[in-house]
């Protein structure tokens, strides 16, 4: 299912309704009525809505204009001021992130002034994010287990262990613990517990009982996204493997129709935000097919025009590495340039 | 100012939580493969360590960036972990080893890869070689081949208390104290000179060789430990005082650079020779975190990166800056590292935990995109803003000067009301400093409304001379939008002297919500009754000032209801009031003919009486009916009463100016005299004082009795300044009156005759009027083009008041010839028959201006006046010493007068007799004897001493 999650992997422009809905598992974590897009749509005011895994701008005058940007691609958020339309000079929400290898960089304005709400949020959000990375991502060679038990996370359930459990990556095998919990799959090496892996079913692509030269094996591919990885158990005797096969299958089923993302947020005393959608549905009686051909996200880009950075060189004069000039130029003359 | 930045090669946020600093992040081919590519080892203050081995493969759409293969181990300890370094640690082998420093352990690991069939497959073991418990706290600690030893390196571990303790290996060696060390600060080894670098906490960059270190122990024959309790001084090899505390030291041994020892201090980066001399420092315009030198381009030369709090990295070539780029988070560690795919790329490490390998940008971002317009525009909603606004302008446009508004709406507003009544009790009863009176107070409201949440209010209140009030400043800590505030201020008189104005002053000062200064004002207006009681009237004054209307009289008990007191049964003809602890004023109605008179001994206090009585006259005869009272002054100026104002404040200034000029020759005397009995006292063969110490006490007293002198006169300065005010303010009035000016003229002539008196060093009224007066006399009140040359002349203490005096009457004249004061009125028609020019003019402008010979006899006819009121009051000159003890006698004079040997028997004589006084009598002296024979014994005991 990690390949079609694309709401906290993905910065997108003006998308459609459809998209703007809240994935299963999603939730609404705060939404401000009263905030500018002073980057992109300067003197508009919007609706800016913080997930658990994305924050999506909406103009309520037009709301085909609209962001989605996933928590993943968050390089940084800071504050800085900014020149807003409406506020005039005011303090804002710089949002840099990077997406397929191009930069992007968001400045939100709070036009109400004096409320901090905006930068709590999508701060905190964004740092719980951050930090709650095992229920989503695969992890190999993690610091997982602790005094010979497994490291839980806030949300997660051990149901089953499973000891014997022969990892086949290596000619011999390696005998382990097979973890299964609510959130992932975990593995670890009796003898080595730094030698482990974790995988969220968010991250599993199939789980099948497949042949391999050491017979029948339980084989986990993962998704594309967290680099394909096929991982072979092997378990004693063959009714065990089914069994633990099917549990997995199951929990796996489960997860999909009801994700765990782990992103905990405390809403403190906020005023309850009902688990509606974000966007109040529109009655559009033509829906018309968009081919994802805006260019509005011409004006986000971080870098001036620049969608994606050239090779790296080793550089003889600094002894560093930098990147490839273009044609014609020389460091020390673009240097010279500026002093 | 950098314009490029760096490019993200790989990176990862690591940690949940987790901090970082300076020591967190080491670089080194640690699992030993013989590919021999960099790891970059990670140790968090949470006790995790990381290893990650980046290999982002390229693709079509560039480098893939952080794969989860390469983490090649994580592993929590328990404890923090506060450095880690990569050396040849094991006395078996010489690869590379992991040193880990925890507060109180240092544990040397050995991590080794066990390869499976696939990426994923690989599996990383960590051993544990052998660790040491450390009694002491620990800082850092540096590494190397200590004693010059080969293929090995060993460990001196800094405690928090500046123990160093050597371990060589598995062995502990011994512990030492660095002399004086109250902080710790880096350590670093450095292999050619066998020596140890810090700085120290007396901000001294310090070499201590190991040699010495190590002979340095207590007694021979016993072992060593680490719970040492003393010790032999180490001795320091070289000191180098930088000044400042240091963040890191790094030492130099690139083959092509010279040997040196690189110190980044909080503001400086040094550059050291190994023997402790400056090669270079550069000073650095922002605040460095942290900096690695990583090698030399080009011959002689150090390159060194330096990484700022301001997000960006700067690459050094010794001092010259050759780039400059930006980061995404302000590292606390920056390192060097050759991975498999690029060499030279920069590994920064953030406090939270951000780990980057990057390069440097070529690209300078200064292209700003033009927002697209690819969106939907309402050109119809456009139109319509459009059409509204531009005939709003069209509006806007035929009426006169469109200025830019430049009131902003404040956030804070002030609104006073002062009470109707006076306090039944008065709060001036313990301040107030008039003898024999009881001082009213009266209390005033200030509401402080806020529109939005303001913070830090400071509000002060002003109030002149003599009025105060009894609490002169507030501080709020916050306003929110919406709320008000109130302070209760009592005001009242403390000083006897009179007071020029009833107004005081509130400021609130705030920082706005962007952070600007902001400052809201009010003014307050005190009532008459505060600063004056009702008395009986007086029927005779020395100043009598007469001011007629153009409405029958009406009873004054009817426009002074508050003020009667005992007057309350009267007819309403006269009414007296007395200004608390000063004069008595008596207005008078006329029963038949439209005019007050109100007179007075004492001419200045008329001022406050008269502008009350007018201001009511005006709201009483005015009420409910189109404003046409008016009140007007038909009687001559009388100048020659506020010309002896001017006297009598001028003398005071030249008195003070004296008193200083001959305060600072006795100061002189008497150091000289200090200095004259110390050589004697200095003198081996004690000879007489000759009398010098009786000079000496002498002069000391008569520095007291200077300086007392001066605060005297400072204080009589004040109450003349007050006068002076109150009889500018008068003076104006009336010729506001008298001519009909305008409010705008009045205005000028306030600012040129400035009610404000204001004495300091540099300048004072008397010659701040004079050229504001003569500026007008040249300019708008010239009367010939030959006048209006302006060439004005610096502000200097003049020697007497007469050309002031003599300038203000010219512009009286002038202006009772019809002059304006404003350029392009109508001229008026003259007054001239009341000109009331105080005496025989003779005056000479710049040797322009003439006497007008039309002027004589109107002079003449007002001088008779003059001169009748000159005999009864004014001194005669002075002349003999008679009258000159007679002005020292008199209080008001303070101090004379001057100390300028100018050869003047007067001045001389003068001067003795005030020395005389001053000084004390020396018979008077001998009468305490005994106290001194005392203490000329003593102090003979000690010299025989």
């Amino acid at each position: 299912m990690a390949d079609t999650l694309w709401e906290d992997r993905d910065v997108r422009f003006d998308i459609s309704p459809q998209q703007l809905r809240m994935r299963s598992g999603e939730k609404c974590i705060d939404r401000l009525d009263a905030i500018e897009d002073t980057k992109g749509n300067n003197g508009d005011r919007g609706r800016l809505v913080v997930t658990n895994l994305r924050v999506i701008w909406h103009s309520l005058s037009v709301p085909r204009v609209n962001l989605s940007i996933g928590f993943n691609c968050v390089i940084n958020i800071s504050t800085k001021t900014a020149q807003s339309k409406i506020r005039g000079t005011s303090e804002a929400l710089y949002v840099l992130t990077k997406c397929n290898d191009t930069r992007f960089e968001f400045i939100f304005t709070n036009l109400i002034s004096g409320s901090p709400r905006l930068f709590t949020s999508v701060i905190t959000v964004h740092r719980a994010y951050e930090t709650s990375k095992l229920y989503r991502d695969l992890k190999l060679r993690g610091a997982l287990i602790q005094n010979k038990q497994l490291r839980l996370l806030p949300q997660e359930q051990i149901y089953d262990q499973i000891n014997g459990v022969w990892n086949l990556s290596s000619d011999q095998g390696n005998l382990g613990t097979f973890y299964i919990t609510n959130v992932r799959l975990v593995w670890h090496a009796n003898i080595n517990e730094s030698f482990n892996v974790s995988i969220p079913y968010l991250q599993m692509k199939t789980i099948k009982i497949r042949d391999s030269k050491f017979g029948l094996a339980l084989v986990v591919e993962t998704s594309t996204s967290s680099g394909g990885y096929v991982l072979g158990f092997r378990i004693d005797p063959a009714e065990k493997l089914q069994s633990v096969a099917k549990q997995i299958q199951n929990l796996h089923k489960v997860y999909s129709h009801c994700p765990i993302f782990g992103v905990e947020y405390d809403t403190e005393d906020r005023t309850p935000v009902a688990e509606d959608l974000p966007v109040e549905p529109i009655q559009d009686d033509v829906d018309i097919e968009h081919d994802d051909q805006t260019d509005a996200f011409a004006a986000y880009f971080a870098d001036g025009d620049k969608e994606k950075d050239r090779e790296p060189v080793y550089s003889e004069e600094l002894g560093l590495a930098i990147e490839k000039l273009k044609d014609g130029f020389t460091l020390s003359g673009l240097w010279e340039v500026l002093s | 100012m950098s314009l490029f930045k760096t490019r993200d090669w790989w990176s990862v946020a690591i940690g949940e939580d987790e901090e970082f600093d300076h020591g967190c992040l080491c670089i080194g081919n640690i699992d030993n493969n013989p590919d021999n590519v960099d790891k970059i080892i990670i140790g968090s203050f949470h006790g995790i360590l990381r290893i990650y081995n980046p290999h982002p493969t390229k693709t079509e759409n560039g480098w893939s960036g952080y794969k989860v293969e390469d983490v090649m181990v994580e592993q929590a300890f328990q404890l923090p972990i506060l450095q880690i370094e990569v050396g040849k640690f094991s006395s078996v082998t010489e690869n590379l080893q992991l040193a880990v420093l925890h507060p109180r352990k240092l544990a040397i690991y050995s991590v080794k890869a066990i390869s499976g069939t696939v990426e994923h497959g690989q599996q990383y073991q960590i051993q544990k070689l052998y660790e040491h418990n450390l009694q002491r706290t620990t800082y850092n600690f540096c590494y190397g081949p200590f004693g010059g030893i080969k293929g090995k390196d060993f460990i001196c571990v800094q405690s928090m208390d500046g123990t160093v303790s050597f371990f060589e290996q598995e062995s502990f060696a011994f512990s030492r104290f660095l002399p004086g060390a109250l902080l710790p600060g880096p350590l670093k080894y450095v292999p050619r000179l066998d020596s140890f670098i810090t700085v120290s906490s007396s901000w001294h960059v310090e070499c201590y060789k190991y040699q010495s270190i190590a002979a340095a122990s207590q007694s021979p024959g016993v072992d060593e430990t680490q719970n040492i309790k003393s010790g032999k001084k180490i001795v320091v090899d070289w000191t180098f005082s930088i000044g400042e505390a240091a963040l890191d030291i790094n030492v130099i041994a690139f083959p092509q650079a010279p040997s040196s020892i690189l110190v980044l201090g909080e503001r400086n980066l040094y550059c050291l020779t190994e023997g402790g001399l400056l090669r270079y420092m550069s000073k650095m315009e922002f605040d460095p975190c942290c900096f690695l030198p990583y090698g030399s381009m080009t011959e002689g030369t150090i390159n060194y990166i330096v990484a700022t709090t301001t997000k960006s990295l700067l690459v050094y070539q010794d001092v010259t800056l050759k780039w400059a780029a930006k980061v995404e988070h302000c590292p606390v560690q920056v390192k060097v590292a050759n991975f498999q795919d690029l060499k030279g790329s920069i590994v920064t490490l953030s406090d939270d935990g951000h780990l980057q390998c990057s390069y440097l940008g070529t690209d300078p971002a200064i292209f700003i995109p033009p927002a697209t317009d690819a969106r939907d525009l309402n050109y119809k909603a456009m139109d319509a803003e459009m059409e509204k606004l531009q005939k709003k302008i069209r509006e806007k446009a035929h009426k006169a000067v469109i200025t830019p508004n430049l009131k902003t709406d404040d956030d804070l507003q002030i609104t006073v009301h002062v009470n109707q009544h006076l306090d039944d009790g008065s709060s001036a009863t313990n301040d107030a400093q008039i003898p024999g009176e009881k001082v009213p107070s009266i209390t005033a409201r200030i509401v402080l409304k806020a529109k939005t949440l303001v913070e830090n209010i400071h509000v002060d209140i002003h109030t002149s001379r003599p009025l105060t009030s009894s609490q002169h400043s507030f501080t709020l800590s916050s306003l929110e939008s919406g709320k008000s505030t109130e302070l209760l201020v009592q005001f009242y008189m403390k000083y006897c002297s009179l007071p020029s104005t009833l107004s005081a002053e509130v400021s609130a000062k705030y920082p706005s919500a962007t952070g600007a200064p902001r400052v809201a004002t009010a003014k307050i207006k005190l009532p008459l009754k505060l600063v004056m009681k009702p008395v009986f009237p007086v029927k005779n004054a020395e100043h009598k000032l007469t001011i007629d209307t153009n409405k029958p009289p009406v009873s004054l008990n009817d426009i002074f209801p508050d003020l009667l007191g005992e007057n309350a049964g009267s007819a309403g003809a006269a009414l007296g009031f007395q200004f608390f602890g000063g004069p008595v004023v008596t207005i008078l109605a006329s029963k038949s003919s439209q005019r007050y008179r109100l007179q007075c001994d004492q001419f200045e206090a008329m001022w406050l009486p008269l502008k009350d009585l007018v201001g009511r006259l005006t709201s009483h005869l005015n009420r409910g009916r189109s404003g046409d009272f008016k009140a007007s002054f038909d009687g001559s100026l009388p100048l020659q009463e506020y010309f002896e104002l001017i006297e009598a404040h001028f003398e005071y200034r030249m008195n003070a100016v004296k008193c200083e000029e001959m305060l600072g020759q006795r100061a002189s005397q008497f150091r000289v005299i200090q200095r004259r009995l110390l050589t004697k006292f200095k003198d081996k063969t004690p000879s007489p004082l000759q009398n010098l110490d009786t000079l000496l006490e002498g002069t000391y007293r008569q520095l007291l009795a200077l300086a007392d002198a001066i605060e005297d006169n400072n204080q009589a300065q004040n109450n003349t300044s007050d006068n002076l005010s109150s009889g500018t303010n008068l003076l104006n009035y009336l010729i506001k009156l008298w001519l009909d000016l305008t409010e705008e003229e009045f205005s000028v002539l306030t600012s040129v005759i400035t009610p404000i008196v204001n004495d300091n060093h540099q300048h004072g009224w008397e010659e701040m009027v004079d050229a504001a007066v003569t500026h007008l006399l040249r300019t708008v009140l010239a009367k010939t083009a030959k006048d209006t040359s302006i060439n004005p002349a610096p502000l200097t203490i003049p020697s007497d008041a007469s050309k002031v005096k003599k300038h203000i009457a010219l512009m009286c004249d002038r202006l009772g010839k019809g002059c304006r004061l404003i350029e392009g009125l109508r001229e008026r028609s003259e007054h001239k028959q009341k000109l009331p020019a105080p005496k025989k003019m003779n005056i000479t402008e710049n040797g322009t201006i003439n006497e007008t010979p039309e002027s004589r006899p109107v002079d003449n006819i007002v001088n008779m006046k003059y001169n009748e009121n000159k005999k009864k009051k004014k001194l005669p000159p002075l002349a003999g010493d008679n009258i000159s003890t007679n002005m020292f006698d008199s209080e008001t004079f303070g101090l004379p007068v001057t100390d300028i040997p100018d050869g003047d028997n007067f001045n001389e004589k003068r001067r003795q007799k005030k020395i005389e006084a001053i000084v004390p009598n020396l018979d008077d002296m001998d009468n305490q004897d005994d106290d001194r024979n005392i203490n000329q014994t003593d102090s003979q005991a000690l010299f025989a001493l």
